[in-house]
């Protein structure tokens, strides 16, 4: 009776399948190669994880409610290249990082005004908005790349960026804890958590019930928005470089990590822990791939390869336990 | 004569060039049962729609508890104690009853604005006691809601409308897709709701399904009131003529 409790509750939460498969494959990988776990290799990891995390978690919490952001990859890209342009131009680098942030709440909440106001899919919306922020990337660059203001990130830089001396983290992993802890109170402990899951899983009943869906809907874009928009700043500010063309991709990538950690494409099913397991899992793999002096080509057919074996089991393992009624 | 839950004097409500409702009066007593009975178009969906804030009337006037009332939107209508159930649209199936139970409405343990921690030891305790009122055989609040049979859902909702003390509750063809035995336990939840003081008001085009449990029948043709009997002053098979033979 309990092992069978035990089981249910394992088989109805995914993310407890996608840390499985997060454990094998870093057990796997640390048996081709030592280093693969040594404390340089770590600190690489526990470095671009959360990064990409940030945003799986955004994508995540939007998927619960029921929409797209395709928009994240440039979305990614245009913050970091703001903040550093502005800071060039003479504007004080915390004024241009506000900015830059204030920026990101606004491209969210457009893509909410389109994807709501018109009435059509966010998918397309945040289409054509995932072009038209990566043009603004790369006019506002123009051909020169701008140079890194060190100096006048200095601040910013130690309180986002620099390592934490003798461990494995820099300042950005304490960031992301304190943002998933967040998030994590706002999806599962909080009421406009429950509000996004009834309008992802059944928007006229949510509306039934009194659920403004739609501002949970732009809360959840601007959300998702400004996730991308921090975690390219803390891209810009570790590596001091900010290029239009970083994050290409990303949207998919962080779209495949929360759908590893058991999100559903329908909406109201997901959970900000899962999608923190599925980027960690997917960046490990990369990693890994690497440091196994394998091909990294094979980064996207192993990414493709976990994400149709997730979908496919995570809709099974739903359905058994499903079956067993306590 | 008890009194009046829901009055409307004069309902008119047009789409485009079609009129859906003409003129409708209706009057509702507290506590009654009322079955309103016509084909696809009558215009009982219509009239559902503006007492539950889905739609607004271009014309006419709401009475509720005596007082002349504006209903905008679906939160109105909750306030009031309205509660609508449409077919399978009442609940999110992903979520746990528990969940479900409290959209809109969840006990919180303090909150800043609108933004709340919730109560969630409450929400098991409160979901368990309300599917327990309804004689559900489910042991916690933590069941999914896809897991559950048609008849389940209804009973769930149903759970909702008696917890929340609802005044008056809408129900959009409550028995549809259900087992002769589900409906039957349908029916009988629905006899607690009126137990309860609960106002219950049915739309259905299956008149054999309300019968039973109506105490008043409103027949709607073209957007029009055809008849408003009480159920002892009428048969099935006079219902049935009015709505094929108008």
């Amino acid at each position: 009776m309990n092992i069978r409790k035990y089981f249910k509750y394992v088989a109805s939460r995914p993310e407890f399948a996608a840390l499985t498969i997060f454990i094998i494959i870093a057990i796997t990988f640390y048996g081709i190669n030592e280093n693969f776990l040594n404390f340089r290799n770590l600190r690489v990891l526990f470095t671009i994880s959360p990064e990409i995390a940030l945003i799986a978690m955004g994508a995540t919490i939007l998927m619960v409610s029921g929409e797209f952001d395709l928009s994240v990859g440039s979305v990614f890209a245009l913050s970091g290249v703001v903040m550093v342009v502005l800071t060039n131009e003479g504007v004080n680098a915390h004024l241009a990082f506000t900015i830059s942030l204030l920026m990101c709440l606004a491209i969210g909440f457009i893509n909410a005004t389109i994807t709501i106001r018109f009435g059509i899919p966010s998918f397309i919306a945040t289409l054509g908005t995932m072009f038209m922020v990566r043009s603004i990337a790369i006019v506002i660059v123009k051909a020169d790349f701008p140079t890194f203001p060190m100096e006048e990130m200095y601040w910013l830089r130690a309180i986002f960026a620099n390592p934490i001396p003798g461990t494995i983290f820099r300042m950005s992993f304490i960031w992301f804890i304190l943002i998933t802890l967040l998030l994590i109170f706002y999806l599962h402990r909080s009421n406009y958590g429950n509000w996004s899951y009834s309008t992802g899983a059944n928007q006229a009943a949510a509306q039934a019930m009194g659920v403004n869906t739609n501002n949970v809907k732009i809360r959840n874009f601007v959300l998702c928005s400004f996730l991308a928009g921090l975690a390219g700043i803390f891209m810009v500010l570790r590596t001091r470089a900010a290029f239009p063309s970083v994050g290409v991709g990303y949207e998919l990538q962080a779209i495949a990590a929360s759908v590893i950690g058991g999100a559903s494409l329908f909406g109201g099913i997901g959970t900000v822990f899962g999608a923190l397991v599925g980027a960690f899992l997917l960046k490990f793999l990369d990693n890994g791939l690497v440091m196994a002096r394998l091909d990294v080509n094979w980064f996207r057919f192993a990414v493709g390869t976990l994400l149709i074996f997730a979908v496919i089991s995570n809709t099974n393992l739903r359905r058994i336990a499903n079956k067993m009624r306590e | 004569m008890s009194e009046s839950i829901i009055r409307c004097e004069g309902l008119n409500k047009w789409y485009g060039s079609i009129q859906a409702l003409k003129d409708v009066s209706i009057d509702i007593k507290k506590g009654e049962a009322v079955g309103l009975v016509g084909d696809n178009g009558a215009g009982k969906s219509t009239f559902i729609k503006i007492l539950s804030g889905v739609h607004k009337a271009d014309s006419g006037n709401i009475y509720f508890d005596g007082n002349k009332v504006k209903i905008n939107n679906a939160r109105d209508s909750m306030k009031l104690g309205i509660e609508t159930i449409y077919q399978d649209s009442a609940l999110a199936p992903t979520l746990s009853i528990a969940r479900n139970l409290f959209v809109g409405r969840e006990p919180l343990t303090f909150k800043i604005g609108s933004l709340g921690l919730l109560d969630r030891e409450k929400m098991a305790r409160e979901s368990l006691e309300a599917i327990k009122r309804v004689e559900l055989d489910l042991r916690s609040g933590d069941e999914v809601v896809e897991n559950l049979s048609g008849g389940e859902r209804q009973g769930v909702v149903i759970a909702r409308a008696l917890y929340f003390r609802t005044k008056v509750l809408i129900m959009d063809e409550p028995t549809n897709h259900l087992s002769v035995k589900e409906t039957e336990k349908v029916l009988r939840w629905i006899e607690k709701l009126k137990a309860e003081g609960t106002t219950c008001i049915f739309i259905t085009h299956n008149l054999h399904h309300v019968y039973p449990v109506s105490d008043r029948l409103v027949v709607f043709a073209r957007g029009e009131k055809i008849a408003d009997v009480q159920k002892k002053d009428t048969s099935i098979e006079d219902l049935t003529k009015m709505i094929v033979h108008d």
